[in-house]
């Protein structure tokens, strides 16, 4: 049989096994809709200005409070690799032709953990967005383009001077993600 | 068909909203089952899938005035429920991320796959483009706007679905996409 017919059909028999409860479910969604129209303006206000109250408050807040109240910050991992990084792939480099990696990269690593990634105007493939890393130890671990290409997450050791960072593939069997990251050493930007 | 008052927004009576939430349930009772039977596929929970679908439904609600007018309703909430259901996969990404400590699971050996378990082996992406195509039948063009990517992107995800699937159930790509 071939891959397309064991495919529609597997998924189509396993699609016929859900069987959703229709009409619990439309009440749920009515109800909702109805809530919703019926919600009155000043729950509303009431409600856009505790958040605005709320977030004035974390703003402001700790800088009011007397020494002592304000927890001691540990220092994030993610801070001391934070930074904008390239890198210039070339036709030349391992694997890079084959996957259309070749050009130059840019990337953010935010202090907050969040990735920003620029592939360069060749690349077909998808932007990756809404990924993240962390820094355990002497490890970078990272979902970079998980969900897109890769089927799981990574670790990677990593060197990280005023000028560039250097990631090491520990297992990564993903190979757009290995190639992207540990071709070459990330240069520093800013 | 929902009255023109209800449709421009104007002096809205209670009988027309009643009138739009009757076209409405006629619509949600058509669609709802298949909707949670594709995100299903995708996430590898019904009851998860229900949820998705139902919160999908509540936004298409919210703005059933509009959507109703368009040729697709039902490709509209489609689309809504996969980016919610590509949310869910992201939030299980992350939360696998935050903890570490969390082992990936065994690698299965391919002959104890099946074509289920083989998809859910596949990225988020790679997982909807494989539903869309296979399950739903859709073409690459309305593959790559529910995914919201480009066609060359949806083409490649599936290419790369197809690929890994072919590997995982010991098939030959005979790749038709």
């Amino acid at each position: 049989m071939s891959l397309d017919r064991r495919l529609r059909g597997a998924l189509g028999r396993a699609a016929q096994t859900v069987e959703p409860d229709t009409d619990e479910r439309l009440r749920i969604v009515l109800d909702r809709g109805r809530a919703r129209r019926e919600q009155p303006l000043g729950l509303a206000l009431i409600g856009a200005a505790t958040i605005v109250v709320l977030l004035i408050g974390t703003r402001y807040l700790p800088g009011i409070q007397g020494p002592g109240v304000v927890p001691a910050a540990s220092p994030d991992p993610r801070a001391a690799v934070a930074g904008t990084y390239a890198v210039t792939l070339q036709p030349s480099d391992p694997g890079v032709t084959g996957l259309g990696l070749a050009g130059i990269w840019s990337i953010t690593l935010q202090p907050s953990g969040a990735i920003d990634l620029e592939p360069p105007a060749t690349f077909e493939g998808s932007a990756a967005t809404g990924h993240t890393f962390a820094i355990e130890g002497d490890s970078f671990r990272t979902d970079l383009y998980y969900n897109d290409y890769c089927d799981s997450v990574a670790t990677y050791g990593f060197v990280s001077t005023s000028s560039s960072l250097t990631f090491t593939a520990r297992g990564d069997t993903c190979e757009i993600r290995l190639a992207l990251l540990a071709t070459r050493p990330w240069v520093r930007e800013r | 068909m929902i009255d023109d008052r209800a449709r421009k927004g104007e002096g809205r009576s209670a009988a027309a909203f009643v009138g739009a939430e009757a076209e409405f349930g006629a619509f949600f009772v058509e669609a709802f089952p298949r909707v949670t039977r594709t995100v299903a596929l995708m996430l590898h929970d019904a009851r998860r899938a229900e949820d998705v679908a139902q919160d999908a439904f509540v936004q298409l609600l919210k703005n059933w005035d509009k959507i109703s007018r368009y040729e697709r309703p039902d490709a509209w909430v489609r689309r809504v429920a996969i980016r919610l259901a590509m949310r869910a996969l992201r939030r299980d990404r992350l939360w696998s991320l935050v903890k570490a400590d969390v082992r990936q699971p065994m690698p299965l050996q391919p002959r104890d796959l099946d074509v289920t378990d083989a998809v859910r082996r596949l990225p988020g992406m790679q997982r909807a483009a494989v539903v869309l195509f296979y399950y739903e039948d859709l073409p690459i063009a309305d593959i790559a706007q529910a995914l919201g990517c480009a066609e060359p992107t949806a083409r490649v995800h599936l290419h790369r679905a197809r690929r890994r699937l072919a590997e995982l159930l010991h098939e030959e790509d005979d790749d038709v996409a």
